[in-house]
């Protein structure tokens, strides 16, 4: 298992998820993430907040054009990171700048769901 | 009217529980169908719902009556769900625990709540609008009460190799292709997808109102006793035991059961019994439903045969059972006269005809003047394979290797098995063998990571000729393989 700044990466079989850049901080993930790899997941996004809140990030992008599939249960790893977020000091909370693949249709069904849950800390690069 | 803050309080500590019991029960019945997971999940959402307008928190309540909603589809479907489906119960869930955390009347921050109630409403209407809301607190069987077109069973079995084949294809897909291949999946998957439903006492209440109606229609009494237990079946087989112990209860009042005035005379208890009991035995299903009525009157059977043209030699050797078989073929009646009650015939060839087509059989026993046992007994397919979770390298799934394979240490004289290769998927090369024994047959299999144990809830059944079928695992599609049929074995 590999890290960068402190976080460590998830390299289940199939499913990829690694902090590639700290400054600024970009989370790439590849592959396919299922409910097995839901637990591993979370523990990087905790690890990847403290350290965008120890930074005082503004943004942190998540890079999900290379992923093929994720559930529902390791779709709540974000849920997680945007309630921990919404904990955070309004002005210390940060955005989560999401790169999808255009041509992944689930992709951005999910992000439109997942942006309800707190619109102001969502983006979708266009 | 402000509530005092330790309701509030622990108003907040309690949803959250309910929401992880909710979170636990909605992960276990997308395992496999369980009435009590079942019922726990509706119970404590519409308690949750109940508790939040109670106290105030009018989003909670908000966002509990869309989940219901949600979950009266899902239940109807036997929660066999797709992934847009699974993520937005969890996201309602999510929803409440932050909900729950909020100050009431207190700014929602980014919380897009209208917009979520929306994409729920789409979610729910493009999952089988058709399906009435029902408040029975039952599983349903959807074909009859969505009133979606019955796939017949010929047309399923031509389909269900070819939703294996597009399963297989949309699993190994990326990019457009699979988003392409999604939808075929679905269609199909949501075509001839098993139905999963439950037969226990909860599904069959209706029968209970149902007899006493009828009985008090007819001047009788009628005591109806349940003794069943619980059991996981498709939506086919919950449909036959519908029709034919609905049959047979109105069978019983109608035909069975003597009036009161019979009864006192004949010195029987006023009020007539009659029980269904049964549950599971071995692979089958076997209900039976008795009554303390009059019996068949062996004699006027005989006589009906007679009058049908089948000579006196012959009908005075039919046994027991041979009339049986007689009094439920169509247009055989006892009666003079069709009743408005149930018509001549008594729908007996029907409650055959739906057990039989399941392959299953209709039987009875009587005694005249003490009543008559009618017995069902329907064939019930496994819905769950046990085994062994594997991930093949070069498949993008997971396979299923059901139980009688052993894992056991790789040997160099195994037969390795290749499935990304044999599936024409791709490659399996660089995976580590993971090796397993069946009798004499040992297998070594490139995989990914290390097998676990496992079961799958079957989800599209194939004949045992075809190589595999699709199951769920853990909420995942993965494929069951047949490693003999694979192996032309």
């Amino acid at each position: 298992m590999s890290e960068w700044g402190g976080v460590p990466a998830v390299r289940e079989s199939g499913f990829a998820a690694e902090v590639t850049s700290v400054e600024p901080l970009v989370l790439v993930m590849r592959g396919n993430a299922d409910a097995t790899v839901e637990t591993a997941l979370g523990e990087l996004v905790e690890q990847l907040h403290r350290l965008a809140a120890a930074q005082h990030a503004r943004v942190v992008r998540v890079d999900l054009s290379q992923v093929e599939f994720m559930n529902a249960s390791s779709l709540n790893a974000f849920t997680l990171w945007l309630t921990l977020i919404e904990e955070l000091p309004a002005a210390d909370r940060y955005v989560l700048r999401f790169t999808l693949d255009p041509k992944r249709l689930w992709q951005h069904r999910s992000l439109r769901t997942l942006s309800c849950f707190a619109s102001e800390l969502v983006e979708v690069e266009p | 009217m402000d509530l005092p803050e330790h309701l509030v309080e622990q108003f907040r500590a309690v949803a959250q529980e309910r929401v992880a019991r909710i979170e636990a029960a909605w992960a276990q019945v997308l395992v496999a169908v369980d009435d009590d997971a079942s019922n726990q999940l509706h119970r404590e959402v519409h308690t949750l719902k109940g508790e939040s307008r109670m106290l105030g928190f009018t989003d909670i309540h908000l966002v509990c009556h869309k989940l219901e909603d949600l979950l009266e589809v899902a239940r109807a479907r036997g929660y066999a769900v797709d992934d847009d489906f699974d993520l937005s119960v969890n996201m309602a869930l999510r929803f409440m625990t932050m909900l729950a955390r909020k100050k009431i009347g207190s700014h929602l921050g980014g919380i897009d709540l209208p917009g979520f109630i929306r994409q729920i409403d789409q979610v729910l209407s493009e999952s089988r609008p058709e399906v009435s809301r029902t408040r029975s607190g039952n599983l349903v069987a959807v074909n009859r009460i969505s009133g979606a077109p019955v796939v017949p069973s010929a047309l399923r079995e031509k389909l269900a190799p070819i939703a294996l084949d597009t399963f297989i294809e949309y699993a190994s897909a990326l990019g457009a292709r699979r988003d392409r291949l999604r939808g075929s999946w679905f269609a199909l998957r949501e075509m001839i997808g098993l139905q999963r439903a439950i037969v226990g006492p909860a599904q069959l209440l209706k029968l209970k109102s149902n007899a006493h109606a009828l009985a008090k229609e007819l001047g009788k009494q009628v005591e109806v006793s349940f003794a069943l237990a619980s059991v996981e079946v498709t939506a086919e087989v919950l449909s036959a035991v519908d029709v034919a112990t609905l049959h047979l209860a109105r069978n019983a009042v109608d035909h069975g059961i003597e009036t009161t005035a019979e009864r006192i005379a004949a010195s029987k208890p006023a009020s007539g019994k009659i029980s269904l009991r049964g549950g599971l035995r071995g692979d089958r299903l076997v209900l039976e439903l008795e009554d303390d009525g009059r019996g068949i009157q062996w004699d006027r059977v005989r006589a009906r045969a007679v009058e049908l043209g089948i000579s006196r030699t012959a009908v005075d050797a039919l046994d027991h059972d041979r009339l049986i078989e007689l009094l439920c073929q169509p247009g055989f009646s006892t009666r003079t006269e069709a009743t408005d009650i149930s018509g001549r015939g008594v729908g007996l060839d029907a409650v055959r005809g739906a057990v039989v087509e399941l392959g299953g059989t209709l039987t009875a026993t009587s005694v005249e003047g003490s009543g008559t046992t009618w017995k069902v007994s329907i064939p019930v397919p496994s819905l769950t394979v046990h085994g062994h979770v594997i991930r093949p390298a070069g498949c993008g799934f997971s396979v299923l290797l059901d139980a009688r394979w052993i894992p056991t240490p790789h040997h160099p004289d195994d037969r390795v098995l290749d499935l990304a290769a044999e599936l024409g998927i791709g490659t399996g090369a660089s995976g580590e063998l993971l090796a397993f024994e069946r009798g004499d047959l040992r297998i070594a299999v490139p995989c990914e990571r290390a097998a676990i144990a496992g079961q799958g809830r079957r989800l599209i059944a194939t004949p045992p000729s075809s190589i595999g079928e699709v199951v769920v695992i853990d909420s995942v599609e993965a494929l069951l393989i047949r490693v003999e049929r694979l192996l032309a074995l």
